[in-house]
């Protein structure tokens, strides 16, 4: 490598941004020209005093000021006749219905299945010989509810939780057909709730729900962890036709705790 | 499609759910926040540029398409914001004496500036005495880790030229840095 050469790369050389091997010739140019390697250590103390500049941190009033502009702009988008009439008919009788027979069906094959289920000590010996998640997680998928509700119950004595088992449980909380097996997947990402990932994945899962169950007991995580970014989605719930009286109060309450 | 990716969320926005975008700001509040401020702005001028961001985030949704990454749109957006509140300042632009000014902003941030050290200082001095085009740049790179790619879709260039005039501006930010530090020796 030149000295021409070497200037032509020396940012890209200090930022990391060169091929093993591009780095490598330019580490054999300043082995040859130690006068360019005080260039270069000046040039990485400027990007480390860069890196630790000071931003502070955004208020709060921030957060609330832009949650009553969004819940504003909500407000001021009416849906159309079309979108109304919409939701009238695929929301109310023709997904109930569907809904219904989906429960049904459910029922009977849950039914069937219990006829030939295991022992219960036995998924309990399964889940607690083996920590390792991967079968924990097959479990989670299994067809008896019974045995999603076990490896959950292990889950839930995890003291961490990997981005794997985080994904597994939201898959759990946001399709399980199981009412028990959902409230049971959002009672074991609780202790994990701190993390923003899971915060935000919760504030999903809301807007996914339609279990009145699992709607109020999801209010009352979100209420707890203060997830003042679920009430535009709250609101959004608590305006849709369908949603169950008691549930609405639920979620009512909860929006005006979290915008106190 | 992860469904929780910023950009499955985005497109979840455009199409009506908006209340979905409480999920997108919680994600980027900060880093916009930073850019605004690191750009120049007080504290308090950065919170509202983030908000005007977000705003226009919501009204222009239906332009967001499938083939756009969203952290380059927010912040191509987030650019708009600023270029739209600088030249509202009659182009005085938040240089050096801005930087000044937000030191001022409360008794909090004045000691925190107090007990910033020389060299973090001097360096504020360097990037203020940048262009706005180049700081921004800086800005992007460095503080946002943002790749080129995005960096290009930014500020409208191609990757080739995000990179060399990124070089370019770390370049005159070490001369300006160094001379500064030379001129009080």
């Amino acid at each position: 490598m030149t000295e021409k050469e070497f200037l032509e790369v020396r940012e890209a050389y200090v930022l990391g941004e060169l091929s093993a091997s591009e780095n490598q010739a330019c580490n054999s140019f300043l082995e040859r020209h130690p006068q360019h390697q005080e260039e270069v250590d000046r040039y990485a103390r400027l990007l480390d005093r860069l890196n630790e500049m000071e931003i502070p941190e955004p208020s709060s009033q921030m957060d609330e000021r832009f949650y009553a502009a969004l819940r504003k702009e909500q407000s001021e988008v009416k849906p159309s006749i079309w979108q109304r009439l919409e939701t009238f008919v695929y929301q109310s009788w023709v997904k109930q219905l569907a809904f219904g027979l989906v429960v049904l069906v459910a029922g009977f094959l849950l039914g069937k299945q219990y006829e030939t289920m295991p022992s219960a000590d036995l998924v309990q010996q399964q889940t607690e010989s083996n920590a390792d998640h991967s079968q924990m997680l097959a479990l989670l998928e299994d067809d008896m509810a019974s045995n999603r509700l076990a490896a959950l119950e292990a889950i839930g004595r995890l003291q961490k939780a990997d981005a794997i088992v985080v994904k597994a449980l939201f898959t759990t909380l946001n399709n399980d057909s199981n009412t028990n097996v959902r409230l049971a997947a959002l009672e074991a990402l609780m202790p994990f709730a701190h993390k923003p990932e899971v915060r935000e994945g919760l504030v999903y899962a809301m807007a996914s729900q339609e279990d009145a169950m699992v709607q109020i007991s999801l209010a009352e995580t979100l209420l707890q962890i203060q997830a003042k970014e679920a009430v535009p989605v709250l609101q959004d719930i608590i305006r849709s036709d369908h949603i169950n009286a008691v549930a609405k109060e639920k979620m009512e309450e909860t929006v005006a705790q979290l915008v106190m | 499609m992860d469904p929780l990716s910023d950009h499955a969320l985005m497109l979840q926005v455009s199409e009506g759910k908006t209340e979905t975008l409480g999920l997108l700001y919680e994600r980027y509040k900060r880093r916009l926040f930073g850019f605004f401020y690191q750009l120049g702005c007080d504290r308090q001028q950065s919170e509202d540029l983030v908000q005007e961001t977000f705003m226009r985030v919501l009204r222009y949704r239906k332009t967001y398409t499938n083939d756009k990454n969203f952290m380059a749109w927010l912040f191509h957006i987030g650019r708009n914001v600023f270029n739209t509140h600088y030249s509202k300042q009659n182009r005085q632009g938040p240089q050096v004496e801005l930087a000044d000014n937000r030191m001022e902003f409360g008794a909090a941030e004045v000691e925190l500036a107090f007990d910033r050290s020389h060299n973090t200082r001097q360096l504020e001095k360097a990037l203020n005495s940048l262009t706005l085009e180049n700081k921004e740049l800086i800005v992007l790179n460095k503080f946002k880790e943002m790749r080129y790619k995005e960096i290009a879709e930014v500020v409208g260039c191609t990757e080739g030229a995000a990179r060399t005039r990124t070089h370019r501006a770390l370049q005159k930010l070490k001369t300006i840095f160094f001379e500064l530090e030379k001129s009080e020796r």
